[in-house]
């Protein structure tokens, strides 16, 4: 067996329910997030350049997914990535207070367009900064801000009030905005 | 952690249960067998020849160049007929083997046999198998590979064991892998580990699962084996190693032979498809088109910098609107096509291997960006007409467009203004040098 293929295995059996909640919360649907993984790890694998990074594995392929989701499942799968907007949750499961909590957010969460969602979990999930998240959407940081900000306060409808979401999207990432302007500037001097 | 950081982290960890992971780990497998399919399909033929070549030649040469090698000179496998495998009962030391089976054509199993005579375990045996004709093949790990070695019809040595390591490895069309090991002797009057000096035939034998899930078996041989004096190194080992790497050659250009005839057929599908723009960009030849004002505007970011002829590209092409409006529309089904040119005129193009996708709703805000990863290989313009020769690009830069096809429906201006549109407009983004090597 080849290095990669230990590798992929590896991963699979280490992370890949970390990968497909990931890839959960992006498209909403269990189904579609496990075909999401296998896709980038495919993608991944498939390029080479992975193997040779071993630490980076995970990295690329977390890329690679929302990537694929953003672009609609390399474009071809547009349904994929529309479907959680119609489909019922298969996670489904006893309706307890926090299984009920979950699927509220599930729900909500559905409520958003593509960009909206993808914003929204790379911020509040993976943590990204406001200048993370526009490089990795291709989008300016004014329009990453926006879709935070109508993201979070569209979530407000079923979930109820988000304050700490809502004051972290319009502070913190005022201060990202800051903090790239600098840059900005001190590269043009 | 904030109240939506938390139930983020909740909802998440709930998908990720037992049955997450054990749907995944059995999807390993397959996701192996994807990328071994796409890696060799996404080869080059030179690449993908070289893979097979080295990959059998590494594993033979190294053997068949050990330092006493009592392998004799190398004849290629005779025959091309199905295989008739032997049965267990065939495979006895010292008993007849009366049905010599014929060679496998498309997955091929390669033989040779060194080692030191003084060595108490016995000769080494080794056998390479290639995959040279079939989308896949796989190789159960309870199937042994076994090696014969037979004198006048009679077993002298013998020795099965499993190829390689791992849970049903696949094969891809020009991968190879091989198995080592001692091989038990047998023969009358002869210690154990001994063989007299003579003419021998080593055959080897496995049963593979070939893509259609039909198991069938793969049978390599005779190799002709002269034992002489013993320990004596026997002479002419070069030539045997110049020998089976002809025979590696050989089956690498079957290899590049079948993948040329791949590349040029869909070379022709994309050559039929800019035959219809009557020559115009971005068919080979013509030249590249000045910049224009249009609505829409492609940027074109390849993902690596330098490039060997013909081998795959992965690019990712962003497309934006200009001057502040607002378009919708529909993307092409072929997406975004890489052109290659020099001097302003196209000398290469890009082509997916994949299968076409279908077309894409575009909706487009100022603010917004539609980013799409295109991979591909990258082909020369100019193949002959049979499609049998590789497509030439000179190393050197080059310039790299990427073009995009969109119908538009419908163009807002920033003051508002709709207007409604039907036509196709061809995007090409502003170029980006490309190193071929």
């Amino acid at each position: 067996m080849a290095s990669w293929d230990r590798d992929l295995e590896a991963l699979v059996r280490t992370r890949g329910p970390v990968l497909v909640g990931y890839a959960y919360l992006l498209c909403g649907d269990r189904a579609t997030a496990e075909d999401l993984v296998q896709d980038a790890l495919v993608r991944c694998f498939t390029r080479g350049r992975v193997a040779s990074r071993p630490e980076n594995i995970e990295g690329y392929v977390r890329r690679t997914v929302l990537t694929a989701y953003v672009d609609g499942f390399r474009r071809r799968q547009r349904w994929a990535a529309l479907r959680h907007l119609v489909a019922t949750d298969d996670t489904d499961g006893p309706r307890d207070c926090e299984v009920t909590a979950r699927t509220d957010v599930a729900r909500a969460l559905a409520l958003l367009s593509p960009r909206q969602r993808a914003c929204v979990v790379l911020r509040f999930y993976e943590d990204l900064s406001l200048r993370e998240i526009a490089e990795a959407l291709t989008l300016s940081l004014g329009s990453v801000k926006r879709y935070l900000s109508d993201g979070v306060h569209r979530l407000e409808g079923p979930l109820g009030p988000l304050a700490e979401a809502v004051a972290e999207v319009e502070d913190i990432d005022d201060i990202d905005e800051d903090v790239v302007t600098l840059i900005s500037g001190g590269c043009h001097d | 952690m904030t109240e939506l950081e938390k139930q983020l982290a909740e909802l998440a960890a709930s998908v990720a249960d037992d049955g997450t992971a054990a749907r995944m780990t059995a999807r390993v497998q397959p996701m192996v067998a994807r990328v071994r399919r796409r890696r060799a399909t996404r080869a080059t033929a030179t690449s993908l020849a070289a893979v097979g070549a080295m990959a059998l030649a590494g594993f033979l040469g190294l053997q068949v160049g050990g330092q006493t090698s009592i392998i004799g000179p190398v004849a290629p496998p005779s025959g091309s007929a199905p295989s008739a495998a032997w049965t267990a009962s065939d495979l006895v030391c010292g008993g007849l083997l009366t049905l010599p089976p014929t060679p496998s054509a498309d997955v091929s199993l390669v033989v040779g046999l060194s080692g030191d005579l003084a060595d108490a375990d016995g000769p080494t045996a080794s056998a390479a198998l290639l995959n040279s004709g079939v989308e896949w093949v796989r190789l159960s790990p309870l199937t042994p590979t076994t090696l014969v070695l037979v004198q006048t019809d009679r077993v002298v040595g013998l020795t099965s064991r499993p190829m390689v390591g791992g849970s049903f490895p696949t094969f891809s069309m020009g991968e190879a892998d091989g198995v080592r090991t001692h091989l038990q002797t047998c023969q009358a009057g002869q210690d154990r580990g001994q063989l007299a000096d003579g003419t021998y035939q080593l055959w080897a034998t496995t049963t593979v699962t070939a893509s259609d899930g039909s198991p069938s078996a793969v049978v390599g041989g005779p190799w002709d084996v002269t034992v002489t004096d013993g320990l004596a190194l026997t002479p002419g080992a070069q030539s045997r190693r110049a020998a089976l790497a002809a025979q590696v050659q050989q089956k690498a250009a079957e290899l590049q032979q079948r993948e040329l005839m791949a590349r040029a057929a869909a070379l022709e599908a994309l050559r039929a498809a800019d035959a219809q723009r009557n020559g115009a960009f971005p068919a080979c030849g013509s030249p590249v088109p000045e910049s224009a004002d249009l609505p829409l505007t492609l940027r074109l970011n390849l993902l690596d910098t330098a490039h060997s002829e013909t081998r795959e590209v992965h690019w990712e092409s962003v497309l934006t609107t200009t001057g502040e409006r607002h378009v919708v529309g529909t993307v092409s089904r072929a997406g975004t096509r890489l052109v290659i040119a020099r001097n302003g005129i196209v000398v290469g193009l890009g082509f997916d291997l994949d299968s076409p996708m279908p077309a894409d709703p575009l909706d487009l805000s100022p603010s917004s960006a539609a980013a799409m990863l295109v991979e591909g290989s990258l082909t020369g313009c100019g193949t002959d007409a049979g499609g049998t020769t590789e497509p030439t690009m000179a190393p050197g830069t080059y310039d790299a467009y990427g073009v995009l096809d969109v119908t538009l429906h419908e163009v807002v201006e920033p003051d508002g203004t709709v207007a409604a549109r039907s036509d196709v407009l061809q995007v090409t983004s502003v170029p980006m040098p490309l190193r071929i090597d």
